[in-house]
């Protein structure tokens, strides 16, 4: 099953007011599809409701051909993967044991499984290192994964929540604003890595209000503006489109 | 004698629907259920009972002193105590063992004031009014009709009062409000303030009917959850409503089952609702 | 842009990190501790009556931590698993002493499928709803063993359990301390370890950050229901102990008025750690059970306390001392 995501048609109102009126978005796998539009245009609406955080009023969302009605959860076990635009990491927790959640919710797929771990991280008191997990880190250049994640900077919290993404192996990548915050290394260390998963066959996702940032990183652009997809299309007809950049700029 | 019967169903589904509305008032301030409001309510009555009857004091000093006692209670937990533990942690346990904690503090505190032994209060009226073969205590009424207007007053403040209606928008989303310039900590106060006056009135009404003891605020706080749960929360009447059925069902289950299958029935009854309306239980979002 | 800004995305959080001490060092200490104690105890008859209490109550508050430290799930119900441990080893030592030993795989099955019930009904309700629906059950079970006079006794209970014999050795209440000091060590430890490994990682990610944990593909329901249960067999296992020491069973012994002194044990002792929930007993059953005059304000200093704890000191007791020792040992342990 392919990570290729299709929205058709989303539409949602919080009180009266009309946030999204009728999306049409598509991601194909082994593409990075560039989300951009003001903020309050509805981006993160329209992310939430992909994920299942939040439910349309009207319109479907298929991913890999399945029409999409279940939990978050059940989605990320289809092969989804999200981040968050508040960046939403255990602060009780290191670094390196709030990635392991990705890598561990690949693992504990049922009540057995659950169980089964449970008794062996009884039975034997060291924790397992995952060789993956320290490997996806440095691929983002987070260094020190045994800091509590209290003590990280906000910069850092973005990074630990891409590789905790990462580490679940997905086939649909969404990134919400990935990059706020994020210091040159991180960038580029995202950027590497979203690159080698898109090579790999997987669709990403990108959400962001840069645009800058994104247009020698992304296959795709697409503008969300007064809650309608304004323009969708390769980079290059994008930024030639005068409608992109009077709106762009406009909301901007 | 029906009548008594019906007339008793309704008090108590009206104390019950007070309760309830006191968790409304506060969950629509803070989405968080408070269980101490069933604390408010007893250490109100016990309060007054104890001024009036084992003191002598009119009743204009205890019905005050327990408004009071009632009002800063309310105001103790929500500034002193929830909107610390909800500023510093998102997890949800901590607001509720914090609240459990401070219930438990009111209990013990009203044990330690007015003593273990059962209080009983003084009627608000002596009067007995005769009604066909029998006669109905002016208090009763006093209680039932007091109820109404509170319920109708709550109602009004909430649809017709500035703060009343931003009362919602504060709840929902505290920030928000704050980003649009509400005055949010004095809507909140409001609201903590008229939980109090809900719940010290229930407990003034309460007070002469049933002997209160400083473990009284338990079954109170449930019986007042499971009547919010029951009416919803759609508007100021909802937990009234509520309050009444779960009256209804508390006497057709004694009727049919007996006294000690109460607690079964009501057991029963939450797995039953919560089960079949999992989500939108509440129309306002609890914290979770 | 700057990853080297100092700005982190909150405010000021207390700090959450007792200083880490290697795992060998506290089960060790804890053991010799436990030893120390059981000697301590001996003979005297009513040093042994506060040792069995201080030994059920430790256990009951192990088993509020389990959901509570490692999901955030507070379950009420306490009174009820472990009445339901006591009342199955009493009610089947009175059909013949040999059935006790299947006490432990039904009481423990039985509180678990309850938790597992009640936390399955709530799994999308908030937490207060948990709180209310296990209440009630505590509640009803606690009416039932009054009222069900036929299989509880009723209010007079059930009496008669005799002591256990391992081996043709009669286990006498001395016995029953060093074994339930063992138990209580052997719980700990597990939870401990069972909190540093991928599922108490999980759990306490959960914990913390629900939504993200569901993106990630948790089964943050399965999870949650699971930690209800394990916390609800291990109050199980506190009451058929309990039931053991004592011989006999009451019902007052299993009042929902328990589940409030259980509460504020893992808050006072510290949630950092298992032995954080231990220490929280010693210190209640000490101070209110043992001394008659702390009897009412007793109880209301816990309530108090408790607030303070939860207010200003979230780290508990051992928080505290921890960080007193990070004082003296500002090196630290790494984690």
């Amino acid at each position: 099953m392919t990570g290729a995501l299709r929205c058709s048609g989303i539409q949602k109102a919080y009180g009266g007011v009309r946030v999204l009126h009728g999306i049409d978005l598509a991601v194909a796998p082994g593409e990075i599809l560039g989300l951009v539009g003001a903020n309050g245009a509805g981006k993160t609406t329209l992310i939430d409701i992909i994920g299942g955080q939040q439910r349309a009023d009207r319109g479907e969302v298929v991913l890999g051909g399945t029409r999409l009605t279940d939990s978050p959860s059940a989605r990320a076990r289809r092969g989804m993967a999200r981040t968050f635009q508040r960046p939403q990491v255990a602060l009780e927790l290191s670094i390196r044991e709030n990635v392991a959640i990705g890598l561990a919710a690949r693992e504990l797929t049922s009540l057995g499984r659950i169980v089964t771990e449970a008794w062996r991280g009884i039975l034997s008191s060291r924790v397992a290192q995952a060789a993956e997990v320290d490997d996806a880190c440095a691929r983002l250049a987070l260094t020190g994964l045994d800091r509590p994640a209290e003590e990280i900077t906000f910069g850092e919290m973005r990074l630990v929540e891409v590789a905790r993404a990462l580490m679940q192996r997905p086939k649909l990548v969404i990134l919400d604003e990935p990059f706020s915050g994020v210091g040159d290394a991180g960038v580029a260390g995202i950027t590497r890595a979203l690159q080698a998963i898109r090579d790999q066959g997987c669709a990403v996702l990108l959400v962001d209000h840069n645009v800058d940032l994104l247009t020698s990183l992304v296959d795709r652009m697409a503008l969300l503006a007064q809650g309608e997809i304004v323009i969708d299309s390769d980079v290059a007809t994008c930024l030639a489109s005068e409608r992109f950049r009077s709106t762009y700029i406009g909301v901007a | 004698m029906e009548f008594r019967v019906l007339l008793a169903g309704l008090e108590t589904g009206a104390f019950y629907g007070l309760i309830a509305l006191g968790y409304f008032l506060f969950l629509r301030a803070t989405a968080a259920v408070n269980f101490a409001v069933g604390a408010y309510v007893m250490f109100a009555g016990m309060t007054s009972a104890y001024l009036v009857v084992s003191h002598g004091l009119p009743q204009i000093v205890g019905v005050s002193a327990a408004l009071l006692a009632a009002v800063v209670l309310a105001w103790i937990s929500e500034d002193g105590i929830l909107q610390p533990m909800l500023a510093r942690t998102r997890q949800e346990f901590g607001p509720v063992m914090a609240i459990v904690a401070f219930m438990f503090v009111i209990e013990q505190g009203a044990g330690l004031i007015y003593g273990r032994a059962p209080l009983r209060g003084a009627e608000l009226s002596d009067t007995l009014i005769p009604f066909g073969d029998g006669w109905i205590e002016a208090h009763d009424l006093i209680a039932l009709a007091g109820s109404v207007v509170i319920f109708a007053l709550a109602a009004a403040w909430l649809k017709h009062t500035g703060y009343g209606r931003m009362l919602r928008a504060v709840g929902d989303n505290a920030d928000a409000a704050q980003a649009l310039g509400l005055p949010v900590r004095r809507i909140r106060m409001s609201a903590v303030i008229a939980t109090g006056l809900v719940c010290g009135a229930a407990g003034i009404f309460v007070a002469p009917q049933a002997a209160l003891t400083y473990q009284s605020h338990l079954p109170f706080a449930i019986m007042g959850f499971l009547a919010l749960v029951l009416g919803g929360t759609a508007s100021a009447w909802a937990p009234l409503a509520g309050g009444v059925l779960l009256a209804m069902i508390e006497t057709v289950s004694a009727r049919t089952l007996g006294g000690s299958f109460r607690d079964y029935v009501l057991l029963a009854l939450v797995l039953v609702v919560f089960s079949f309306r999992p989500e939108g239980l509440f129309a306002i979002r609890v914290r979770t | 842009m700057d990853a080297n800004s100092t700005s982190t995305a909150r405010e000021a959080a207390p700090r959450r990190h007792a200083p880490r001490i290697p795992p060998l060092i506290v089960n060790t200490a804890t053991a010799i501790l436990g030893i120390a104690f059981f000697l301590y105890v001996g003979g005297n008859g009513y040093r042994q009556d506060l040792a069995l209490l201080f030994i059920a109550y430790a256990l009951l508050a192990l088993g509020m931590y389990v959901p509570l430290a490692l999901c955030g799930s507070l379950s009420l119900a306490y009174n009820a698993y472990f009445a339901i441990g006591a009342y199955t080893v009493a009610i089947l030592a009175n059909h013949s002493p040999a059935l006790i030993w299947a006490a432990i795989p039904i009481a423990i099955v039985v509180s678990m499928a309850i938790a597992a019930l009640l936390g399955y009904v709530t799994r999308r309700l908030s937490g207060f709803h948990l709180a209310v629906a296990t209440l009630m059950f505590g509640i009803a079970v606690h009416t039932w063993l009054v009222h069900a006079g036929d299989t509880t006794g009723g209010a007079t209970g059930i009496g008669g359990i005799p002591r256990l014999s391992l081996f043709g050795i009669e286990i006498g209440r001395a016995g029953l301390i060093g074994f339930g000091l063992a138990i209580i060590w052997l719980f700990a430890t597990a939870i401990a370890r069972l909190r540093t490994s991928v599922v108490g990682i999980v759990m306490r990610g959960q914990r913390e950050t629900l939504v993200a944990a569901e993106a990630c593909g948790v089964p943050t329901e399965t999870v949650r229901v699971l930690a209800l249960a394990a916390g609800a067999a291990i109050a199980s296992v506190a009451g058929m102990l309990f039931a053991l020491m004592n011989q006999f069973v009451l019902p007052d012994s299993f009042a929902v008025s328990v589940v409030f002194l259980v509460l504020f044990m893992p808050i006072l002792g510290g949630m950092a750690s298992p032995w954080g929930s231990v220490l929280g007993a010693l210190i209640v059953v000490a101070f209110t059970l043992g001394f008659d005059f702390f009897q009412g304000p007793g109880s209301l200093t816990f309530g108090v306390l408790t607030l303070v704890v939860l207010l200003l000191a979230p780290s508990g007791l051992l928080g505290w001392l921890g960080d007193i020792l990070k004082r003296i040992v500002p090196a630290g342990a790494s984690r």
